[in-house]
C-alpha cells in the first residue's frame, strides 16, 4: 500500500513539475536552480539594470550590508544622476525615498539644500526604518 | 475550512481520550494566533489604538486572510503600515503555514498511522490540511510573481508566470498541485519516520535546520533584507526567519521563497525548485538557497517505507 502511494505521488509530482515548466517562461528557469545569494542578487540588480528606479530600490530597499562592497560605485552613480532626478522628478523620486537615503550617498550641495529645507520645516529629514520600529516595539 | 476541520479533529481526539494529540493541535493553533497578533501589532503600531484593536480582532476572528486578500485586490495603501498589503498577506499565510497547517497535518498523519481506529473523517481532515497548505503556498508564490510592483522592482526574478489569464490559471493549478503533493509526501514520510523512531526523526529535522543555518552563514547570506535591523535583532530575526522558511520550503516547496522579502532578500521562491530563502516584503528580491527540491520531496517517504519494511522484517523474524 505504501509503495503504491509512493509511486503515485512520484508520478504525479513529476508530471506536475514538467507541466509547470511547460506553462512558465523559459527565461526564468535559471531562477529555480540558481545558487545566487540575496546580496549577490541585489548587486546584480544594481549593475545589470538600466532603470534608475530598479537600481535605487535594489540599494535602499535592502539591508545596507548587502551592498556594502559596492558602496563607492553607488555613491559615484548617485552623484552623477542626483541633479537630473531633482530636475525631472521621476515618479519614484519621492520624499519618502529621499528620506531613506543616507547622507553619504547624496551630493554635498544637494545635501545642504535638503538640510536647509528641514530647518525651515522643523522636522527631521529621515523617516524611521523598520528596524527602528521593531526595536521600539520590543522596548515598549 | 482548515480551522473548522481542526476544531472537529480536536473534539474527536478529546472524545477518544487522546488528550495529548488534542492539546498539541491547540498549542499549534494558539502559537500561530499569537505570532499573527504580534505581527498585526507591529504592522499597525504607528496607528491609533482603535485601528490596532480592529486589526487584532480580525486575527482573533480568523477574518484576517479575507481582509488581507481584499486589501491586496483593491490596491489598498497606508503610509503608516510597516509592510505593504501584499507582503502582509504573504507573512500571515507563511506564519499560519509554518506554525499551524504543516505541524498540524503532520500530527494528524502520525496519529492516523498509529491509531487502531482509522476513520474516514481523520483521513479526510489530513487531505484537507494538505490541500489548504498547498493552496496557501501557491497563493503566496502566485501573488508575489504577478505583482506589478515586484516585476518592476525585481525584473530579473519575478515574471516566470505568463501574462494571459488562461496561462495564469493553469500555472496556479500546477503550483497548487505541486505544493500539495510535496506536502503530502513529506508529511507521510515524516509521520512514518516518527512512528519508527521519534529521536531519529527529530534528530534529522534538527540536523537539516542546523545545516541550513550553517550554509547561510558560510555563504555570508544570513542577514535579512529588512532595512535598519542591527545588533542582536539582526541575527535573532534572521534565525527565526530562516527556521520558518526552512519549514515552509521543506513541506511545501514554496517557490516564492526564491523571494527574499519573505525570507532573506527581496525575491520570491518558486515552488518546487526554488527553495529556502530569507524573505522580504514589497519588492521581494531574493536570497534563496537551492535545494534539489524535486528529489527532496519524495525521499522522506521512500526512506520511511524502507525503514518500515525493515522494522516489519525484524518483527517477523523468529
Amino acid at each position: 500500500m505504501l509503495n503504491l502511494a509512493f509511486t503515485f505521488l512520484v508520478i504525479m509530482w513529476l508530471a506536475c513539475a514538467v507541466a509547470f515548466l511547460f506553462v512558465t517562461k523559459s527565461e526564468f528557469y535559471h531562477t529555480f536552480t540558481s545558487t545566487i545569494t540575496g546580496w549577490q542578487f541585489t548587486i546584480d540588480s544594481f549593475r545589470k539594470s538600466d532603470n534608475p528606479e530598479t537600481k535605487m530600490l535594489s540599494i535602499f530597499d535592502n539591508h545596507s550590508s548587502f551592498t556594502e562592497s559596492i558602496k563607492d560605485e553607488v555613491i559615484a552613480y548617485m552623484r552623477d544622476n542626483w541633479a537630473e532626478w531633482v530636475q525631472t522628478e521621476p515618479a519614484w523620486f519621492t520624499p519618502k525615498f529621499i528620506s531613506s537615503v543616507d547622507d553619504e550617498f547624496i551630493p554635498d550641495a544637494h545635501l545642504r539644500q535638503l538640510n536647509a529645507l528641514e530647518l525651515d520645516n522643523q522636522r527631521p529629514r529621515r523617516r524611521s526604518s523598520v528596524g527602528e520600529s521593531v526595536r521600539e516595539f520590543i522596548q515598549n | 475550512m482548515d480551522m473548522i476541520t481542526d476544531m472537529r479533529v480536536i473534539n474527536s481526539y478529546q472524545a477518544s481520550g487522546n488528550t495529548s494529540g488534542a492539546n498539541s493541535l491547540i498549542a499549534m493553533i494558539g502559537s500561530s494566533l499569537f505570532v499573527q497578533l504580534l505581527t498585526a501589532y507591529g504592522q499597525n503600531k504607528k496607528k491609533s489604538k482603535w485601528v490596532i484593536l480592529r486589526e487584532l480582532a480580525f486575527v482573533v476572528s480568523f477574518l484576517k486572510p479575507g481582509v488581507d486578500a481584499f486589501r491586496v485586490a483593491t490596491g489598498y495603501e497606508d503610509k503608516d503600515s510597516t509592510f505593504n498589503p501584499l507582503v502582509e498577506m504573504a507573512i500571515g499565510k507563511g506564519i499560519e503555514l509554518a506554525l499551524e497547517s504543516i505541524p498540524g497535518g503532520l500530527l494528524q498523519a502520525y496519529i492516523f498511522i498509529n491509531s487502531p481506529e482509522k476513520t474516514m473523517f481523520l483521513l479526510v481532515s489530513i487531505l484537507i490540511s494538505t490541500l489548504t497548505t498547498g493552496f496557501s503556498s501557491a497563493m503566496i508564490s502566485y501573488d508575489m510573481d504577478v505583482s506589478v510592483a515586484n516585476r518592476k522592482e525585481v525584473p530579473l526574478f519575478y515574471g516566470y508566470i505568463n501574462d494571459g489569464s488562461t496561462e495564469r490559471g493553469i500555472t496556479f493549478v500546477f503550483l497548487f498541485l505541486l505544493a500539495s503533493l510535496h506536502n503530502l509526501s513529506r508529511t507521510i514520510g515524516t509521520a512514518l519516520l516518527l512512528s519508527v523512531s521519534k529521536n531519529l526523526t527529530f534528530g534529522i529535522i534538527l540536523a537539516e535546520i542546523a545545516l541550513y543555518h550553517l550554509y547561510k552563514l558560510v555563504r555570508r547570506d544570513y542577514v535579512m533584507w529588512i532595512v535598519g535591523l542591527e545588533g542582536w535583532l539582526k541575527y535573532s530575526a534572521a534565525f527565526v526567519n530562516h527556521s520558518i522558511f526552512k519549514i515552509l520550503v521543506d513541506y511545501t516547496g514554496e517557490r516564492l521563497i526564491r523571494a527574499e522579502r519573505l525570507s532573506n532578500s527581496n525575491s520570491t521562491t518558486s515552488p518546487t525548485f526554488r527553495h529556502a530563502a530569507p524573505s522580504r516584503p514589497e519588492s521581494m528580491r531574493r536570497g534563496f538557497i537551492l535545494v534539489p527540491d524535486n528529489c527532496e520531496s519524495v525521499l522522506p517517504l521512500r526512506f520511511a517505507v524502507l525503514l518500515q519494511a525493515e522494522l516489519n522484517r525484524r518483527q517477523n523474524r523468529p
